[in-house]
């Protein structure tokens, strides 16, 4: 083992610990409708697959998205991202999560979705490259 | 600290990393009815003490457990995820647990906490349930109900 393969791994582990900070950043920003902060997730040609509105690609269509879709919400819905799987390929990486919503109604209900991500890093800041939001997630049957 | 001391500190990490990975996976797996994927998960002797179903010993008697008791009865409207992880490892084994939430469906929607209470082991390289408990609900309503004395 020399010092070079060593720090390689260690890498590996801090890229995910990154990545896994950057995922839930954007998930306290859904939450808290903190648009800027949100919007500075996604590298400059990143896409964004929200359900059912459609692929936006570059930032300039997933900020149309964030203030025509995302901002319109009456009350935005609790969201809790959680069972990461990240899988680390140099400065490119992909993973996938579980996202849960909470809305704001009675009685009491909840939405299981997933995300299925890429990410990049750009001068050493990890981003998203691309976001896939599915729920229901499993999709039901017909 | 030489070299060799510090690849093992680094390789607890890379255990750690890998067997929160083959538990988030296996719960994917249940979430999604993939019976034959959360079978994988375990290794050829493990043992599965599910709920109310009692222990199931090697793989045989835990695929019958997913395809002839769990098929129909987990599906696809219901949620799980797990959270919360606690994982210490010691070589090639390890032990861990974990908050796992089930979310059944509407009209009545409605949460249940469970946990789950593993050990694991590593196989060939890869980390596997040696032994899986799910407990529900848990804590148990006298934990968390106050004495009235």
């Amino acid at each position: 083992m020399r010092l070079e393969e060593l720090e390689k791994r260690i890498r590996v582990l801090e890229d995910i610990e990154e990545i896994e900070k950057l995922h839930r950043k954007y998930v306290f920003c859904l939450s808290s409708r903190a648009w800027d902060d949100l919007l500075d997730c996604f590298a400059e040609d990143a896409t964004a697959d929200i359900w059912k509105h459609g692929l936006r690609r570059g930032k300039k269509e997933i900020t149309e998205l964030v203030y025509t879709v995302f901002d319109k919400l009456e009350k935005t819905p609790g969201h809790l991202a959680c069972q990461p799987i990240i899988s680390v390929e140099g400065d490119r990486a992909s993973g996938y999560w579980i996202l849960y919503l909470f809305p704001h109604r009675e009685p009491m209900t909840w939405m299981q979705g997933r995300h299925d991500c890429e990410y990049v890093k750009i001068n050493g800041e990890w981003k998203f490259s691309s976001v896939k939001f599915t729920r229901p997630w499993p999709e039901l049957p017909e | 600290m030489t070299l060799k001391e510090l690849e093992k500190r680094v390789r607890v990490l890379e255990d750690i990393e890998a067997i929160k990975k083959l538990h988030r996976e296996y719960v994917y797996a249940l979430a999604s009815q993939q019976w034959d994927d959360m079978l994988g998960c375990f290794t050829d002797n493990g043992i599965a003490d599910i709920w109310q179903w009692g222990v199931r010993k090697g793989r045989k008697e835990i695929e019958d457990l997913f395809k002839n008791t769990f098929n129909g009865r987990i599906l696809p409207t219901h949620g799980h995820f797990v959270t919360q992880p606690i994982i210490s490892v010691d070589g090639e084994t390890a032990e861990g647990y974990w908050i796992l939430y089930l979310f059944l469906p509407e009209p009545e929607a409605r949460w249940i906490q469970g946990r789950h209470d593993c050990t694991y082991i590593k196989v060939d390289g890869k980390w596997k349930f040696s032994y899986l408990k799910f407990t529900r609900p848990w804590p148990a309503p006298e934990v968390i109900t106050k004495d009235s004395d």
